[in-house]
């Protein structure tokens, strides 16, 4: 346990009795070790000092506010047509991407692998890169 | 609306708040409110985040109601839903940082010490001071200094509201200590 650890414990009323003696001894005989102690209880006290105790004004009235909107028939009848209208468009998409890497497919002359015929991705070699660069 | 004495107990409100009362559940916030704020501000520094940091956490225990077993304390459990979120917050600015914002701007994050008639002037400086030297920890060291310095929970109750081992939290809190000291120091001498 280093010196801070042991400070704290000391603060803390957590050293047993033998430990303790030996903080108490050394907080005599040794500044340094005494001023870590003194630095310690400056910042606790400021710490304890700067600490907030509330937000601004009428705040439970803005978390009531805020869970009232959230489960208002307007906002839930909002998220109702946003995920009815998601849920098609999803599927119309899926199914348009199907179509197309189908066609793709059955209309052969892209790259080698199964993947490159659905995708429609020409091969990919030297004379292919001269070709489609014109 | 019916008042109700500090006397009533945390369980009547949660129950009373589990059947659709929202004055109940208000009563909640309203009593649990310092502690959250302590803990947010403490992670974040006072601002918008810091508030809607807050919101969320008591919203987070509105729709847990009914999972709330009752095994921390209530104030326990809100504290682990404040650290959290914090530390949620504390890695989408940090990612709004370093896209947006100078580094001019993030020294401005916390609040600039108030004049004070009464000569407190110091003081408050260095209560600034040292929250700017909080707000430049690492976040785990930060959380554990929040926890244990500012929300005064113990070694032990801190450990387990992060799920890390005792001697874990200890550590952190000798370390961030430390680094608190020696930015104070440098600070003092710059």
């Amino acid at each position: 346990m280093d010196d801070r650890e042991l400070l704290i414990r000391y603060r803390d009323g957590d050293l047993p009795d033998e430990e303790l003696a030996r903080v108490e001894e050394r907080l005599n005989s040794e500044p340094e070790f005494r001023s870590h102690r003194e630095s310690l209880e400056e910042i606790a006290t400021l710490l304890e000092r700067g600490a907030a105790g509330s937000f601004e004004p009428f705040f439970a009235a803005r978390v009531v506010a805020r869970l009232r909107e959230a489960d208002s028939p307007a906002a839930e009848g909002m998220y109702e047509a946003l995920r009815w209208i998601f849920a098609r468009v999803a599927v119309a998409c899926v199914v348009v991407m199907l179509a197309i890497g189908a066609y793709s497919a059955l209309e052969g002359g892209y790259g080698g692998s199964v993947v490159d015929s659905v995708m429609g991705l020409p091969e990919a070699t030297l004379e292919t890169a001269l070709a489609l660069g014109g | 609306m019916m008042e109700r004495p500090e006397s009533v107990s945390d369980q009547f409100l949660i129950d009373r708040a589990r059947a659709g009362d929202e004055g109940a559940f208000r009563d909640l916030v309203e009593r649990y409110e310092p502690r959250v704020a302590a803990t947010v501000i403490g992670m974040l520094g006072p601002g918008d985040d810091a508030d809607d940091v807050g919101q969320e956490t008591f919203i987070r225990l509105y729709r847990s109601l009914d999972r709330f077993r009752g095994d921390s304390s209530l104030g326990t459990y809100l504290t682990r839903i404040a650290i959290n979120l914090s530390l949620t917050a504390l890695k989408k600015r940090k990612r709004r940082i370093s896209r947006f914002i100078s580094r001019d701007e993030t020294e401005r994050e916390l609040p600039e010490a108030s004049w004070d008639p009464r000569g407190e002037l110091e003081r408050k400086d260095d209560v600034r001071r040292v929250r700017e030297a909080v707000a430049r920890l690492a976040p785990n060291h930060r959380t554990v200094v929040v926890l244990r310095m500012i929300d005064g929970y113990s070694t032990r109750e801190a450990a387990e509201i992060l799920g890390v081992p005792v001697g874990t939290v200890m550590s952190r809190l000798a370390r961030a200590m430390e680094r608190l000291e020696k930015d104070m120091k440098e600070s003092d001498d710059g």
